[in-house]
């Protein structure tokens, strides 16, 4: 079977989406996190700056965890959780990142500038 | 009074319900097949979409593929869910994609795409179409972005074996005296 020059033109004109979605999505740091989502229990997201170092102290349900911001990192620096499972996942970089301490009710995610979603699931 | 109502299966409605008795089988053997990444799979089915497209006509593919997506969707037992729904809208958009390749062709035959370029556009057309519906009414998460690429990239595979197999099919098929096409 062979190709027909239409067929090689498409093939390559396909192949070129195809890259381009890959260095679009594939890219190290494509959409670096502006910020990070703190969430405890029910309550609204606490939005926090990831330019700005900083250490936050947000009470859950055993106590009060605390978050690290560092160079447009962020962790949990220490939680009164029994198996630290939050602090082990050590830095979150990139966007859409997240971790939790879910003993203490805590959740952490990263953001872009605008996300169209409120709610993220990995 | 009631009033009845006959319908008549042609010998059109037969070959059509043949090939698409043909392709439920290889979707239904497909969907048994686990495969490693969620959204990948051959897609055999379609190279029966693709001979009926090449040695017959739009429409009868168009048939086929539809038949085949409600069908084995039945047998399947995925009728009306979600699978079923990026299923069928994966089918509409690789027939939209064929129907303009094969207007293409009218138009301009010498640069006609041969089954390869076919069968690399559905596939395409098909990973695009279930993409877009599975992001904008399924999950709608910046995440799944990721992922579109790769998918693509085994599509354009998948679609290039498909159509490969169906111009190879179509050679072999004109060659036998046995497999006479029916009337146009």
């Amino acid at each position: 079977m062979k190709t027909t020059p239409a067929d090689v033109a498409l093939i390559i004109g396909l192949a070129l989406i195809i890259g381009t979605l890959y260095a679009r999505y594939w890219s190290p740091n494509a959409a670096p996190p502006t910020h990070a989502l703190i969430r405890v229990d029910d309550a609204p997201a606490r939005r926090v700056p990831l330019h700005v170092n900083d250490r936050i102290v947000v009470t859950g349900r055993l106590g009060d965890s605390v978050l690290e911001v560092r160079d447009g990192r962020i962790r949990f620096a220490s939680s009164p959780c029994r198996r630290k499972v939050c602090i082990r996942s050590g830095w979150m970089h990139d966007a859409h990142d997240a971790t939790a301490c879910l003993p203490n009710r805590v959740t952490l995610s990263l953001a872009a500038a605008d996300p169209h979603y409120d709610g993220v699931s990995q | 009074m009631t009033r009845r109502i006959h319908l008549h299966a042609g010998p059109r409605d037969h070959w059509i319900a043949g090939f698409a008795a043909l392709a439920i089988v290889i979707h239904i053997l497909e969907a048994g097949v686990p495969t490693p990444i969620p959204g990948i799979k051959p897609g055999l089915a379609n190279v029966i979409t693709l001979v009926v497209l090449l040695r017959h006509d739009l429409l009868a593919a168009i048939w086929v593929q539809l038949l085949r997506v409600l069908v084995g969707s039945v047998l399947i037992g995925s009728f009306l869910t979600p699978t079923f729904l990026l299923s069928l809208s994966g089918a509409l958009c690789s027939l939209a994609i064929l129907a303009l390749l094969i207007g293409w062709n009218r138009l301009l035959p010498p640069a006609r795409v041969g089954p390869i370029g076919l069968g690399v556009a559905a596939a395409c057309a098909h990973m695009g179409g279930q993409f877009f519906v599975a992001y904008t009414a399924f999950i709608p998460h910046p995440g799944l972005l990721t992922l579109l690429p790769v998918l693509l990239t085994a599509a354009m595979l998948f679609g290039a074996l498909t159509g490969w197999l169906a111009g190879a099919l179509c050679l072999r098929l004109d060659n036998n005296p046995d497999a006479a096409v029916p009337a146009r």
